[in-house]
């Protein structure tokens, strides 16, 4: 295992789309979310403190950044199928499971790391502006990273984002062609968003809940209408069932097919 | 002794086709085989499942009498370049050669040591997606030389070389036999093959056509005809078709003879005078011995459908 991670490492870290990728996830989460926190404000004088999620207004980036995880991890596999290389990293480990575990590992770390990166700076960022706009004690109590509630938000995005890197890194080892790949993760994620307010209500929250996106559900540190109907940890639960389940299954195909 | 490759009624199919067809051979050590058949006879596919990378529909493939997928370092064991086997074109030659080595264990510095070995030593840094075609089958072979192995597949290894890469490649197979190593080489053109290797493997339709020596490929194929040149061909024709051979003109000035040999041939025009410019015995071509091979092969399937 630790050759197959070595050498992982050294395929992943010696392209420059793999720096460019994570500098976009890292850009978009925080760029959309600063965007957000700096067009949001409030009257300051809400009787009883506002009902606004100011913590998950300031990640609201991480719906931008899922896409470049996405593209991020499914090509770190459908690249190898596009150029054949597949046949020189079978031909060096030909205990295939030990390779995609490898990659999982490698994907799934980096886009953590990332991903705790940028959710913090889009935190920090976005209190900050949320702020300027209103936002302000007693309505809206002062959240810094060392809150319990806004820690996990932080904390679980990233969480979030490497659950969808394992999982768009399994599909992509099922299905090998990008393309394809990246249109059935984009349709996971924003196909339930887009039909659920369309639904009746209890196919909605069945969606809602069991959906590969319930994992944002781990931003939400208030009780609103529009939160999603699921806890914060069992959203991320969700999220990491789906992407364990797909490795599962990639697992399980990629001895039994040709390279 | 335990050959280096062995196939024991190997048998691929894809859908309805069936790429490879009961084949067994095997290929020893120190010594260049030349696997050869035209394009889809299944080459590419064998060598494939012998590295595990295909699964056979029924039989074997053993590398030194055990499956190749169950080397714990198999770079160390066999070697390939196979046929469409690809690089990513952003990373940088020596990185690709890098990651090969980490994912074996083997030394770092024999990243430097095989491009030096390929002729890529200057090109080292640069991204592979810039690589002439010649230039990524030396990329391919140092792959295949990373961990020094004892048995090399190499799958159409003189594809996209330059007139002096096909020299280099050449010379750089026969010495790497030398060494005794096991060389099996693929490819659609016979031609390619000749003065390199020792050994044949032939197959078409992805069934053993031959395998066989070259030496006694090339005697089989022999005719006993001789080539003569002379300034007086029809009085030539004449004396030796009065000694009982069969004469045919292949130009103003040159004859093909068949039943005599050459010292006859030079008795018989000397006793009468006639001047010979040369005489040689007609050797048949690698090429030709093969197209004969084949031709058999063919007769033979179509007689017995």
């Amino acid at each position: 295992m630790t050759s197959a991670l070595r050498a992982e490492w050294t395929k992943l870290r010696s392209l420059r789309s793999t720096w460019w990728a994570l500098t976009a996830v890292f850009g978009l989460t925080v760029a959309l979310g600063a965007f957000f926190s700096a067009g949001s404000s409030t009257d300051v004088d809400v009787a009883g403190g506002g009902d606004n999620d100011i913590v998950r207004d300031s990640l609201v980036g991480v719906y931008l950044g899922q896409i470049g995880v996405v593209a991020f991890a499914t090509v770190a596999i459908t690249s190898e199928y596009a150029t054949r290389l597949v046949l020189a990293t079978f031909s060096a480990t030909p205990r295939r499971g030990t390779v995609l575990v490898a990659k999982a590992i490698l994907v799934g770390g980096t886009v953590l790391a990332v991903g705790l990166a940028a959710a913090a700076t889009a935190f920090v960022l976005g209190q900050e502006l949320l702020r300027g706009g209103g936002f302000v004690p007693p309505a809206y109590p002062e959240q810094t990273l060392g809150d319990g509630p806004a820690q996990r938000a932080v904390v679980g995005s990233a969480l979030f984002l490497c659950a969808l890197a394992v999982l768009s890194l399994a599909v992509g080892a099922i299905v090998r062609h990008a393309a394809a790949v990246i249109s059935i993760l984009l349709g996971l994620l924003f196909v339930p968003l887009i039909v659920a307010p369309l639904l009746p209500e209890q196919t909605r929250e069945l969606v809602q809940q069991t959906a590969p996106g319930a994992g944002v559900a781990v931003q939400q540190t208030v009780d609103r209408s529009d939160a999603l109907p699921i806890g914060p940890w069992a959203g991320l639960g969700v999220t990491a069932a789906w992407a364990a389940g797909a490795l599962l299954v990639a697992l399980w195909l990629i001895h039994r097919r040709d390279a | 002794m335990t050959a280096a490759i062995e196939t024991r009624g190997l048998t691929k199919r894809f859908g309805r086709t069936t790429a490879v067809d009961d084949l067994s051979f095997s290929v020893p050590a120190g010594c260049v085989t030349g696997f050869v058949g035209p394009n889809g006879a299944g080459k590419s596919t064998t060598l494939r499942l012998i590295l595990g990378l295909d699964r056979p529909d029924a039989g074997d493939a053993l590398v030194h009498g055990a499956r190749y997928a169950a080397f714990r370092s198999p770079l160390r064991e066999a070697g390939a370049l196979l046929d469409g086997a690809g690089f990513h074109p952003g990373r940088r030659a020596r990185d690709h050669l890098l990651w090969l080595a980490r994912s074996n264990d083997l030394p770092r510095r024999r990243v430097a040591e095989v491009l030096e070995l390929v002729g890529l030593a200057r090109v080292a840094r640069r991204r592979v997606g810039g690589f002439s075609l010649g230039m990524r089958q030396r990329l391919g072979l140092a792959a295949a030389l990373l961990g020094d192995p004892p048995v090399l597949l190499l799958d159409e290894p003189v594809n996209g070389l330059d007139p002096d890469g096909i020299v280099w490649i050449r010379g750089f197979l026969r010495s790497l036999a030398a060494e005794g190593r096991a060389v099996l080489v693929s490819s659609h053109l016979m031609s390619e093959l000749e003065g390199t290797a020792d050994r044949l493997v032939v197959i078409g339709r992805g069934r053993l056509i031959a395998e066989t020596g070259v030496p006694e490929l090339l005697a089989a194929a022999a005719d006993g005809r001789v080539r003569l040149r002379t300034p007086r061909p029809a009085e030539v024709m004449n004396v030796l078709a009065d000694a009982g051979a069969t004469v045919t003109s292949d130009g103003a000035d040159e004859l093909t003879v068949s039943g005599l040999d050459t010292p006859q041939i030079a008795e018989l025009a000397a006793a009468r005078g006639l001047p010979l410019h040369e005489l040689s015995p007609r050797r048949a071509t690698l090429e030709e011995a093969f197209m004969r091979l084949t031709r058999d092969a063919v007769e033979l399937r179509e007689g017995s459908q």
